[in-house]
């Protein structure tokens, strides 16, 4: 049987390659004050932004319950005898946590494995995207596993914040980096793979256009690459057109950023996930 | 024992609507639970006194929360729990208002002070009555759990006035053996020595010249009990109507908390269940964060911690039994706080590997340079050159052990190669000659990194940037073929006279024709000292038209002499 992949909204991935790839999506869960809005299903990404900056309070995002896995694995488990599970990462979310526990809740013969991605958005997507053609070319779980983690380690994500101000809001800048800049204006490049640190601090929209897209290619032998964008779809045709003209053959993902990176980002956050080709032996 | 209960405030005063003058209970030999009720009663309404001036001694850098209002909250809910429990005995008054701490428990110094009175309920869990002795045992009991409570204990908080508090004790009632008022009394004294020692044991509160805010509140609540046992009611007397919750409210925007800045929650929760755990759940919190607090018995938990991951600590909590009263707060939220903070204290924050010394002068632009990472501020400039125990005196101060020193000026660059030499410390001095290039470099600092990359990285990015500095000529002169009459306003592009205009905005005008090229995409607008936010709103506006491609900042720089900086990058 088949192997079954199941993220979450965290993976940003388009709703045509889940359907292609038939992985099942658990939608995170972003809180407007004790109000829940399950990612994609009670709230659209272009309703999240909107009400990102129009709501006086700020979100808080979260795992999806420990009951929405347990329904997500049980949709399952009569398909398949094993479940490749893989998330946010434990550093950022309970998300891991929380399909851990729901694993461990259900018994059963079909074995679960869950893997941390150790990042977020197409960091994490593309391990999933992944582990799902592996899967569907009848891999077994073992290799479906190591196709996951394989782009775990070698998947670099960064984040271009327009503004500090969500960041902030989202309690997601340490004190001392909050004070980045935070009189200049200054739009900040992040790292964001097991921690979050700052990369660069540009202060106009080119130059960190310019600046994400130059450490994005500074990887060698990069085999895939993604952009990512919450409202600045010309902004991501612009870098999928440089990444092209750069790199001709690589295939480049476009995707939407949702809540997950977005409520912390805000409006305007853009994203670039490269991954490495796997390292020939010496 | 019958009788009429202290009011708390107020509000209450329908519940606890009299002091009733009780028989004189100094010298007696041993006190019941309703003495025990009325002794805190009066430490609570003494404490719900001087709330307010607890607060005020919460000033950054060591930002406690309003220290005050939460150990008076605290302090309510402890009483309240303590009037639910119609016994008199000692042990069930002293347990009740242990469970009600625990339970209402705000802020650290909250979480600390139920867990002193845990200790001292744990010390009494056999005594039905108490006397001078048992009281005695209580407050080392006291002192023990709190300790434990606190994951990393520091000396000159609340922990320590609490071990000063309890050593008085035992030393008092040696000597006067059986006398309650007089154990009291020297624990008063000692705790009012501790507190005043809390700046030489804490460096963070020396420098704000305040003592420990928890620590202070210790000792006005020992100080209330004194004055119930001394029978000074009339100092007791209930306060006006006031709204505590609104207070707290007001305390949760305020900053919140010691922290070491690196994590995003103040998470608290309770969990109740059986055979909790709090030292496994301890352990586990300080794997998920710092200033972590687990207090509480097998039965109910109260845990504190800062951390990036509030899920993760909640689920944890709801692995062990069910989970009440969460709370997150969002600790980075108050930067701006911080920033108003670090501009009237002049607290420097500790950024990385390298430490950055930056020569300015200008109130706006020391805070930005601050804002990007900068250890120390020489203030110096054109007119004021700093001198070299100046810069090397700032270099020291660092507590990296490499240095870059941002001169800003080409006449400072000298003086601090020359403090460079003279230390023992790794110093680079990059030749920084104006603020725009200091503010290109520094905004180019990684933290991560030492002394050789980024000194490289920065000398590259403060390239970059062009410079035009406006100010008044001193005198009438002929410069490179320019001609300057005194009092006109000249411009400086790159530190080259080459601009003369009778404004200040004309001055402006001329540069930024001769630098702004299509390929400009920022201009940063500095404005001194006696300059105007609208001034300078005017000319950016101005720029903006002629340039629309062109981002134009405005940033208050505050510096004497030039009216203008701007950086063209």
């Amino acid at each position: 049987m088949i192997v079954r992949i199941v993220t979450d909204s965290g993976a940003d991935l388009p709703a045509e390659v889940v359907e292609d790839l038939s992985i099942t999506v658990v939608p995170l869960v972003t809180l407007f004050g004790d109000q829940p809005f399950r990612d994609g299903i009670d709230l659209t990404t272009d309703q999240f932004f909107e009400k990102l900056v129009t709501s006086p309070v700020h979100p808080s995002t979260s795992q999806p319950s420990v009951g929405a896995f347990q329904k997500a694995y049980e949709g399952l488990v009569d398909k398949t005898d094993a479940i490749v599970s893989i998330h946010v990462g434990a550093k950022f979310s309970g998300t891991v946590a929380a399909a851990v526990m729901a694993r461990d809740s259900i018994g059963g013969p079909c074995r679960i494995e869950v893997v941390d991605s150790e990042g977020a958005s197409l960091g994490l997507g593309f391990a999933v995207a992944a582990a799902a053609r592996a899967a569907n070319a009848g891999a077994s779980v073992d290799d479906v596993v190591a196709a996951a983690q394989s782009v775990v380690r070698r998947q670099h994500t960064m984040a271009l914040l327009d503004t500090l101000e969500y960041a902030r809001r989202g309690g997601r800048l340490s004190r001392v980096e909050a004070l980045l800049g935070n009189l200049l204006h200054v739009k900040p490049i992040l790292s964001v793979k097991t921690e979050i640190h700052a990369l660069s601090r540009p202060r106009t929209r080119p130059a960190a256009l310019q600046r994400l897209f130059d450490l994005a290619m500074a990887y060698p032998n990069i085999e895939r690459v993604g952009v990512m964008h919450a409202t600045s779809p010309d902004d991501a045709q612009m870098l999928v057109e440089w990444v092209k003209e750069r790199l001709p053959s690589v295939p480049v993902q476009i995707a939407r950023l949702g809540p997950a990176l977005g409520a912390h980002g805000g409006p305007g956050i853009m994203g670039m996930t490269v991954v490495e080709g796997e390292k020939t032996e010496a | 024992m019958a009788g009429g209960k202290l009011p708390l405030t107020s509000a209450e005063s329908d519940r606890r609507a009299t002091i009733t003058h009780r028989r004189r209970r100094s010298n007696a030999t041993t006190y019941s639970g309703g003495d025990l009720r009325e002794m805190f009663s009066a430490s609570t309404i003494w404490l719900e006194r001087n709330a307010q001036a607890i607060n005020s001694i919460n000033v950054f850098p060591v930002p406690d929360g309003d220290t005050g209002t939460n150990m008076y909250l605290t302090m309510r809910a402890t009483m309240d729990e303590a009037y639910e429990s119609d016994s008199e005995a000692a042990n069930a008054v002293a347990g009740a208002m242990a469970r009600g701490a625990l339970m209402g428990a705000r802020g650290n110094s909250g979480v600390i002070l139920s867990q002193i009175l845990r200790g001292f309920a744990d010390s009494l869990s056999e005594k039905e009555r108490f006397n001078s002795l048992d009281f005695v045992d209580a407050l080392h009991e006291a002192a023990v759990k709190a300790d434990r409570a606190v994951s990393h204990p520091v000396e000159g908080t609340i922990l320590t006035v609490m071990r000063a508090v309890a050593a008085a004790a035992r030393e008092r009632s040696r000597k006067m053996r059986g006398n309650l008022k007089s154990v009291l009394a020297a624990a008063v004294d000692a705790a009012k020595d501790a507190v005043a020692k809390t700046p030489s044991l804490l460096p963070a509160l020396r420098e704000a010249g305040v003592v420990d805010a928890g620590g202070q509140g210790l000792y006005v609540m020992l100080e209330g009990a004194l004055r119930y046992l001394r029978g000074d009611l009339a100092s007791l007397a209930p306060l006006a109507v006031q709204d505590p919750e609104r207070t707290w409210a007001r305390a949760t925007i305020a900053v919140h908390d010691v922290g070491e800045g690196e994590y995003g929650y103040c998470t608290e929760f309770l969990v109740s269940g059986d055979k909790l755990n709090a030292g496994a759940t301890l352990e586990r919190m300080l794997e998920l964060g710092d200033s972590v607090l687990v207090v509480g018995d097998e039965t109910l938990l109260r845990v504190h911690l800062h951390t990036s991951q509030p899920e993760t600590a909640l689920a944890y909590g709801r692995s062990l039994g069910k989970v009440t009263q969460p709370k997150v707060d969002n600790i980075a939220e108050q930067a701006q706080q911080f920033v108003a903070h670090v501009q009237s204290t002049g607290y420097e924050p500790d950024l990385g590997v390298v430490g950055i010394v930056v020569v300015a002068s200008g109130a706006g632009l020391e805070n930005v340079f601050r804002s990007l990472g900068a250890a120390a501020i020489v203030p110096g400039g054109d007119t004021m050159n700093p001198s070299i125990k100046q810069i090397l005196q700032a270099v020291e101060s660092c507590s990296q052990q490499e240095v870059i020193v941002l001169p800003n000026n080409k006449n400072i660059v000298l003086a601090a190669q020359q403090a460079a030499k003279n230390s023992h410390k790794r110093v680079h001095v990059l030749r920084t000659l104006s603020v725009p290039q200091g503010m290109a470099a520094l905004l180019a600092l990684n933290p991560e990194q030492g002394l050789d990359d980024n000194a490289a990285s920065m000398e590259l990015a403060c390239r970059d940037v062009q410079t035009i500095e406006v100010t008044k000529a001193i005198r009438t002169t002929s410069v490179d073929g320019l001609r300057v009459r005194i009092g006109q306003d000249i411009a400086l592009l790159d530190g080259t006279l080459a601009v003369a205009e009778d404004s200040p905005q004309a001055a402006v005008r001329e540069s930024i024709r001769r630098l702004v090229s299509p390929q400009s995409s920022l201009a940063t607008i500095y404005y001194g000292a006696r300059s105007t936010a609208e001034d300078a709103e005017a000319l950016a506006e101005e720029i903006r038209a002629v340039y629309p491609s062109l981002q134009v900042d405005i940033v208050y720089g505050g510096q004497p002499h030039y009216s203008y900086i701007i950086s063209i990058e």
